[in-house]
Order: structure tokens, then C-alpha cells, then sequence
């Protein structure tokens, strides 16, 4: 008996430590909630979604970096680059931001289509040039 | 479980929620994004084809002429707006630089835009020694070269584009595209139609933004 109260306590106290560990699980879910939306393809659904993770907490880059994404996908680029920069300035380290950011600027500078995948013919330029 | 071994589990949860509180988790994702268009076609009415100024005659067929069907038809439907064509030489290269040629050239047509440029199509033969790809469970032997014919077929097209209202040029790029082909009784205008869909492809992608598949990461935390 005394063994049974004690193994439940442990699991008791292990679920608060990872709820507390990991932060209030609600921006979470809608964290997640809002990137399955984009991946059905329901953009106002994700803005809404990560716009809700950032009035409850405003210092969270990857909200500001999902955002950025949402709006790029639906062509506001003033409002992209202007979360890209917030998500940048909270996690300046963070590789997939810097990612998506690079890709994105590139995309606003572009004067030349990226490199098309290498064709027969485009071979055969390279091969049969003098 | 005896109560010494507690502290032993505290400090494995404890690590455990370490290592999955600091890793990011992030989803890769696909996604079209619009690429920004370079002229904002909403601000103009229609489209005025002038003749292309020439680099080099074409024998086979009149490069200007086959310009203006192909991008007349295509600008029209591509872009829905009404095309026109205008009649008047150009002089030389030095018009695209002269605002107020193109803003005296259709005093009438206020919202327009105009489609002009140089043009240059030009196609030869080339021989190279080629190695055939070699394929699995082939014989073992080094491939052999073979001398092989193409023949190639070029268009530079370097496209302006003026407002008609200001003079001032709304967009200027330079396209050249080639095409290998091994048919040796290639015909020039058939080699044409290839290479004016590509350059105009890459136009319409430019001008009117369209959009393209490129990959994001979401993250979750």
C-alpha cells in the first residue's frame, strides 16, 4: 500500500515538473494547432492561432518566425520582414529563422529566377561548348 | 521501487525534461509563396508592341514579326490586358534611354505600357567528343567517345518596358536562352517557339510576381 502511494506521488510530482519544465502547455497546442492549419493550407486560421501564442507570451521567436512565414506565403511582405526581424532580435542564433529569413530576402531581391534543375538540352549547352 | 532510489528518479525526469524543454522542434514545410511582382500591372490599361530593334537579320523567317505575334498573343491573353501595336522605328539604342520619346510616342494612350527592346537570334553546329553514360551491370570497360553533333539555337532578348504616361522605365532585363538540339534538319522557327516560350515563362514571372514552391521551417518552441 505504502509502496502504491509512493510510486503515484512520483508520477503526480513527474507530470507537474514537465508541465513546469516545458511552460504553460496552452500557446503550445495552439503553437501546434496553428501549424497544422498551414499545413491544410489555412493560413488565417495559423495567423490566428500564433498571433494568440503572442498575447500570451510576446518573446516567443517562434511564433514571431511562424508569423513571418504566414505572411510571406500570402504576399504582406512588410509585415513578414517586420516579424522576421522581431523573431531574429529574440533569437538571433537560431538556424531555421535565420533560415527562412535568408530565403526570404533573397526572394525580395531576386532579379533572376533560382537555377532551374539541370535539363538535357542545358546539359547538352555545357558539353557541346566551345 | 524503495524510497533511496527516489532521487535517482527525480534527476532522470529532470534531465529528461531538459532535453526536451531546450531542442527546438520545428516542422519542415513546402510552401507557394508569391514571388513580388516588379511592374504593378493593376495601374495600366493596356500593352503598345513596337518593332525590336534587330542585332543581325534572321534568313529564315522575319525575327520582328514572329516578336510581336508571339508576345502580342501572349501579353494579351497571359496578362489580360488589351495589346495594341505600334508602327514607329525605333532608331537606336540610345531611344531607351529618352524618357520623353516614349512619353510623345502615343500622347493618347495615358495608362499604357510600352513593350520594346533588342532582339538578336542567332544558330550554328558544334561537334564534341561525348561519353556515353555507362549503366549498371554494363561491361566493365571504360566508355567509349563518340563524336556527336548539335545543333544550337540562341535568343537574346533584352525586354524595356516604358509607362506611357511618364516616359520612365518601368522594367529592363536582359533574356538569352539556348537549345541544343540532336534533330541536325532543326528548322530556326520551330527553335524559335522554344526558346520565345522560355524567355517568356521567365517574363511573366518576373512582371506579374506568380508563384513559386520554396521551403519554410515552423517552429513549435
Amino acid at each position: 500500500m505504502k509502496k502504491n502511494t509512493f510510486s503515484f506521488s512520483i508520477g503526480i510530482l513527474s507530470s507537474i515538473f514537465l508541465l513546469a519544465a516545458c511552460g504553460s502547455a496552452r500557446p503550445r497546442n495552439q503553437m501546434k494547432f496553428g501549424i497544422q492549419a498551414a499545413q491544410s493550407d489555412l493560413w488565417d486560421e495559423a495567423i490566428f492561432r500564433w498571433q494568440k501564442v503572442l498575447k500570451a507570451d510576446p518573446e516567443s521567436a517562434a511564433a514571431h518566425n511562424n508569423l513571418a512565414v504566414a505572411y510571406e506565403r500570402k504576399g504582406l511582405w512588410e509585415n513578414a520582414e517586420q516579424e522576421y526581424q522581431r523573431a531574429l532580435r529574440l533569437d538571433p542564433e537560431n538556424e531555421y529563422i535565420q533560415s527562412n529569413y535568408n530565403k526570404f530576402q533573397r526572394n525580395l531581391e531576386a532579379t533572376e529566377d533560382d537555377p532551374e534543375p539541370e535539363k538535357k538540352e542545358k546539359k547538352d549547352v555545357k558539353n557541346f561548348s566551345p | 521501487m524503495s524510497r533511496t532510489s527516489a532521487p535517482k528518479w527525480m534527476i532522470l525526469l529532470a534531465a529528461m525534461g531538459a532535453v526536451a524543454c531546450a531542442s527546438s522542434e520545428h516542422f519542415r514545410t513546402r510552401i507557394q509563396i508569391p514571388h513580388k511582382p516588379e511592374v504593378n500591372l493593376a495601374d495600366f490599361d493596356g500593352i503598345v508592341l513596337t518593332d525590336f530593334l534587330l542585332k543581325s537579320e534572321v534568313e529564315e523567317f522575319d525575327l520582328n514579326q514572329e516578336i510581336r505575334e508571339y508576345f502580342g498573343t501572349e501579353l494579351s491573353v497571359g496578362l489580360g490586358k488589351e495589346v495594341e501595336r505600334n508602327s514607329a522605328s525605333l532608331p537606336d539604342e540610345s531611344v531607351f534611354e529618352d524618357q520623353e520619346f516614349w512619353k510623345n510616342l502615343a500622347p493618347d494612350r495615358k495608362k499604357s505600357l510600352f513593350f520594346a527592346g533588342t532582339a538578336e537570334f542567332s544558330q550554328e553546329t558544334r561537334k564534341a567528343l561525348i561519353a556515353r553514360e555507362k549503366k549498371r551491370f554494363e561491361e566493365p570497360f571504360p566508355a567509349r567517345k563518340t563524336l556527336e553533333t548539335r545543333k544550337f539555337f540562341s535568343l537574346n532578348m533584352h525586354i524595356h518596358i516604358f509607362s506611357s504616361e511618364t516616359g520612365s522605365a518601368v522594367f529592363e532585363r536582359e533574356f538569352k536562352e539556348t537549345r541544343a538540339y540532336t534533330n541536325p534538319n532543326q528548322t530556326a522557327h520551330f527553335a524559335f517557339f522554344d526558346l520565345a516560350y522560355e524567355i517568356k515563362e521567365k517574363l511573366f514571372r518576373a512582371i506579374s510576381g506568380g508563384e513559386r514552391i520554396q521551403e519554410r521551417y515552423l517552429i513549435i518552441r
